[in-house]
Parts: C-alpha cells; structure tokens; sequence
C-alpha cells in the first residue's frame, strides 16, 4: 500500500516537473497562431491537415497532392487520419491534439457534421483558423456553438452527383435504379445522393441501403438486392469502393451488361472499370486539387485575407468518352 | 488475500512503465508536457477509463464482456431520444441511460450465471443486439443538441481551477471503485471467485449472484461512460463506441489485470488506460500514422501479458 502511493506520487511529482518545464511552450505556440505574423519562430508555417480516414484511393491521393504542394510551398504539413471514417472520437481527439500543439492552421474533412464542432470551437478559441475540406459541417449547429470556418473547399456535391444523374436520365429508358447510401450523418454523402436522385425522378427505386462507404459490404448489399430485384439497370454508389463492390456483384452473378453503374471519385479501379464497359460514369473531384486549394486558402488567411464561404473546385463526370484523357492526366 | 497484497508489484510495472513513456515521448515532442497537454490525456482517457473499470471487475471473475462498446452506443441513443427528440429534463435521460447500461449488463449476468453461457458467447450477442437496437431507432442518424446543463458534463470547468468536469468524474468513479473492491467483501468475493469458483462456491458464497452484480456493473460503467461522451461531442452516434471493448480490456491487461481472474487492481486499469491514450496522443502529436499506433500498442498489450505470465509462474503464489 506504501509502496503504491509512493509510486503514484513519485510519477505525480516527475509528471509536473516535466511540465514545468514544458509549460512555457504552450503560450509561444498559440501567440504564432493568433498574430498577424506568418512565420512562426521556427521558420515556417505548420498545417495539420486532418481527414476522415486513409482506407479510399480518394485520401491517398488527397495526400499526395497535400504533401507536394506543401512541399513547393516550404510549408510543413501533417497529414492525419483515424483508420476508419466512422472513428469520430479520434478525429476530435485529433484535432484538440493539433490545437494544443499550436499549429497554425488546422484543415479538416470532417468525419460527423456535427461531432466536429466542439472541437472547432476550440481551435477558435486558440485563434488558429480552421479550413473545411471535401466534408462540410453542420451549418446550424455551427453557429449554435458560436463556432466559425473560414471557407469550405470542395466541389458542390450536389452539383456535381447531378452530373452523373442527368446522364443517366438521358441514356436509360424505364430506369430501375438501386442506391447505395452512404454513411448517415455526413452530408457530402446526403447531397450526393439527392443530386444523382433528382434528376432521375421518374425511375423505379428498386433499393436504396447503405454500404457504408466499404467494398465489401456494397458487395453483399448489391448481390441481395440483385436477387430480389433482377431487373435492376441503374446502380448509384455515392463513393468508388462501394461502386466496385456493386461491379464485383454485377459481374458475379451474372447481369454483367444488363447494369449501368454510376459511381463517385473516379479511383484508377474506376477508370480500368469504365475502360472495359463494366462501369458507365463516375464523377471525378480531383482530390490533389482540393488539397492544394485548402493549403492555399490557409495561407490566404493567415496573410489576412478573408475569404469566400465556398471555394468551389472541379468536378467532372468521366465516361467513355473521356476516360483516356482523365486517365493521362492522373 | 494474497492477492490484493500482490497488486503493488503489478501496480509498479505499469507505473514505471507510464513514467519511461512520457520522458521518453517528452523529449522527442516538447508539445507533449505542456499542461495543456496533460490535461488534454486525462480528458481523452475518461471515456476509456470508465468503461475499463466495470470491464475490470467482470474480468476480475474470470469473465469477459464485449458488449461494452454496444452499450455505450446504445445507451447514448437512449439519451438522445428522450433529451433531444422528447425534450425532456436531461435527468430524465440519464437516468433512462443508466438504468438501460444496468438491464443490459443484468441480462449478461443472467445469461452467464445463471443459464451458463460462456462470457465470450452471451455478451457478443448482446454486443449485437445493443447495436442493432441503437441503429435501428436512431436510423443509422446521429443526434445532437443536448442543452449547456447536461453539456457541463463533458466540457465543463470547476471555476478557477479549470479543471474539467469529466475529470473528476473519473477519478471519483475510481475511488468508488477501489473502496468497494478493497475495504467491502463485494471485493474480496470477486477476486475469489476469480482465483477458485468452485472453492468458493463450496465455502458458502453466492457465487451466481456476484457474477451477476459484476456484469451489472460493466453495463453500468458502460452507461456512465456514454453519458461523458455524448456531453463531451454534444452528439450521440449509432456507431459510437465501436471497438472500444477491445481499448478497454487492453487497458485492464496493461495495467496488470489477468484475463484468467482472481488478480489485478482497480488503479492499475486506469495506469493501463493512461498508457494507451499517452502512446496513442503522443504518437499523434509525433505525427505517426494512426495505423502504426495500433501496431505499437499491439506490441504494448503483448508485453504487458507476457509480464502478467511470467509473474504468474509456478512456485509462486497466486
């Protein structure tokens, strides 16, 4: 019983002499956030750049992009993720982590559009700017908590999935369509959804059930609904691994060329799929741009600008038609 | 009795342990000891902490609950439901809440004491019946919005300390526990039946009714930590709380708890829980990828059974 106190107390004493020392860092950190300046001491601006996962080619590829424009931009960039987009108690972890660090700006693609907040409120309160990336937030419960972005990178969702939905409500007469969601509480995910869904009013909803974003499961959703509904033609999956899932169940069961799938991102799967017929459009977002475009907002804003509530980047559906050049370009 | 004698060794390890850590990630991360930061660990272990404490006592028996995770899902929607949706007094939630994680546990306890089930068995089915209760009256959704009062919970100060609220709620739940495992002989059955059931069953001790009360209170403490998290992200998740079963044991095994029953201590738990969320923040803040944390922690849980092994040898005493 001594013993253990004595221990605890021990590591009570050499924890708070560690910090003693270490306590002076936290307000020079936080002062090169919230000034005017752009150089931090140590010579360079400090981005943490968090998203929701790095399990899709769409992240990695995010990365990439990150990583090389920081790069040219001599700007030092952390690029984090939990290992799964439903983990969102790690992402704020995350996020409160890279506030206490004192970075200078914090980009985010936020897991839960309104598990995040807190967690942007306090990076408000420790005056390092905050940029939404490809994810939006609850507008509503934002404001609710007095929290503040200073832009949202990314394409228009909706837009951009109706890009998608106007194809095929050109190419498929007497459309019966199967969706596979997303994950609930995301509203990228939402708005995919309804932009591919509202041009496409007068097909038959055969399906529509999540796949949570996962190639596996879209497999096993996609083969169900298939054998209850063998006359499906239309397939909208709001992401790429879903999309392959879908495909993969296609292919297997038979109704290879009797479905027309549509899918989101555009991964190099993708491209190989509409390549060789199974996969009819995907829409690209361009990931590396959005990236270069959120590290460049937050170098806007730390030289004072104000910027637009929506910095809007590219989108474009692929298909046949274009598949060679966007497979160039990539 | 022997037993609880022996927690300081087990104790020691682990603190020793945490201590060559936090020097070690210190020096390689000055933004590690800041206070900022401690406080920060301390406020991402609650969750963690409280859930590995009421796991604690069921493993102290010599079972296992993996329902844990499901619970803190489902409770949370409860709360959700009744403070969000019905707008009604945040009291009313939580006591919905509590008294939910406590039929859920309950229930494993019947079902493991009473009908014999295997832990692993009877709480992986509740563990799914838990999760597919919160998805399906939630709809998958996630609900947000609970009012400042139950919100001081989870981000709330106590005046000019600055000391978070949930803090103190973890350290008190600790002391509780500790009271009651070392100075009641709720405790001391515990352990007991975990070192020898049939010993104990035949000295007289209910053993039923104990293993019951220990799953009751898993579910309890599973409940207490959903309310932390729900104030702390003002939002209860269908999903919330998947995977935490397995941060919890691992805490309870890094702190010296054996999974085989009858060792281990209350505070041991909570050094293993502050361990896990050190390597995991300071990992973070080192800028490794989230991925090789698990592998780094993997590595942790393997040497703290390894340790709880060899110490376990024969010719020593349990």
């Amino acid at each position: 019983m001594k013993r253990r106190i004595l221990a605890v107390l021990v590591m009570m004493v050499m924890v708070s002499a560690l910090t003693a020392c270490g306590g002076s860092d936290t307000s020079e950190t936080s002062g090169g956030a919230s000034g005017g300046e752009s150089l931090e001491e140590a010579g360079g601006i400090e981005i943490a750049y968090i998203v929701k996962a790095k399990t899709d080619e769409f992240w990695t590829t995010m990365e990439k992009g990150a990583y090389a424009y920081a790069e040219e931009k001599g700007v030092k960039l952390s690029f984090q993720a939990p290992e799964k987009e439903t983990d969102v108690e790690k992402q704020v972890q995350m996020v409160e982590n890279a506030v206490n660090k004192g970075v200078d700006a914090i980009i985010l693609s936020a897991a839960d559009s309104k598990s995040l907040v807190p967690a942007i409120v306090k990076a408000n309160n420790a005056g390092i700017p905050v940029i939404l990336v490809n994810d939006t937030v609850d507008d509503e419960a934002l404001e609710a908590e007095g929290g503040h972005v200073e832009t949202y990178v990314g394409i228009d969702q909706y837009e951009a999935a109706s890009l998608a939905g106007i194809y095929a409500a050109k190419s498929i007469k007497d459309g019966k369509v199967c969706y596979l969601e997303g994950i609930s509480g995301v509203k990228a995910h939402g708005d995919r959804l309804n932009g591919f869904k509202d041009q496409v009013e007068t097909f038959e909803v055969a399906a529509s059930q999540t796949a949570k974003c996962d190639r596996n499961e879209a497999f096993n959703v996609m083969q169900n609904v298939l054998s209850a509904n063998p006359e499906v033609n239309t397939v909208w999956a709001i992401n790429a691994e879903m999309g392959q899932g879908a495909i993969q169940a296609i292919e297997q069961g038979g109704f290879s060329g009797k479905v027309q799938v549509f899918d989101f991102d555009a991964s190099s799967d993708d491209v190989e799929a509409i390549k060789n017929g199974t996969l009819t459009g995907s829409v690209a977002q361009f990931p590396d741009l959005q990236a270069e475009a959120a590290i460049q907002a937050c170098l806007d804003v730390i030289d004072g600008q104000t910027l637009a509530e929506h910095t809007k980047t590219k989108a474009e559906l692929i298909t046949a038609e274009n598949v060679e050049e966007f497979g160039a370009a990539e | 009795m022997k037993n609880i004698k022996k927690i300081n060794l087990s104790n020691m390890t682990s603190v020793i342990a945490l201590l060559v850590l936090c020097v070690a990630i210190s020096i390689a991360e000055p933004a590690f000891r800041t206070v900022g930061n401690m406080i920060n660990i301390l406020q991402q272990v609650t969750v963690i902490a409280v859930i590995a404490l009421g796991i604690n006592v069921v493993i102290f028996t010599g079972g296992i609950d993996i329902s844990v995770g499901s619970v803190v899902g489902f409770t949370g929607i409860i709360m959700g439901k009744i403070i969000v949706e019905k707008g009604l007094f945040p009291v009313l939630g939580v006591a919905a809440a509590l008294s939910i994680g406590i039929l859920c546990g309950t229930f494993n306890g019947i079902m493991i004491a009473k009908f014999k089930l295997q832990p692993m068995i009877a709480t992986l089915a509740m563990m799914s019946m838990a999760r597919g209760a919160a998805l399906t009256l939630a709809d998958g959704q996630t609900i947000t919005g609970y009012s400042d009062g139950f919100r001081w919970i989870g981000v709330g100060v106590i005046g000019s300390t600055q000391i978070p609220v949930q803090i103190l709620f973890m350290i008190l739940f600790y002391i509780l526990a500790y009271y009651l495992m070392r100075y009641r002989k709720f405790g001391r059955y515990i352990y007991s039946i975990g070192g020898n059931e049939e010993a104990t069953r035949l000295s007289g001790i209910n053993v039923d009714k104990y293993k019951m009360l220990a799953y009751t209170i898993s579910g309890f403490c599973s409940a207490v930590a959903s309310v932390i998290l729900v104030a702390k992200l003002n939002s209860a998740q269908s999903t919330a709380g998947e995977n935490y079963e397995m941060d919890a044991i691992a805490s309870c095994v890094i702190g010296g708890t054996s999974l085989l029953g009858g060792f281990g201590s209350v505070w041991g738990t909570f050094v293993g829980a502050v361990i896990m969320i050190v390597i995991r923040n300071g990992l973070n803040l080192l800028n490794v990828s989230s991925n090789l944390q698990k592998l780094v922690i993997g590595v942790v849980i393997l040497l703290a059974v390894l340790a709880d092994s060899i110490r376990h040898r024969p010719g020593k005493v349990k």
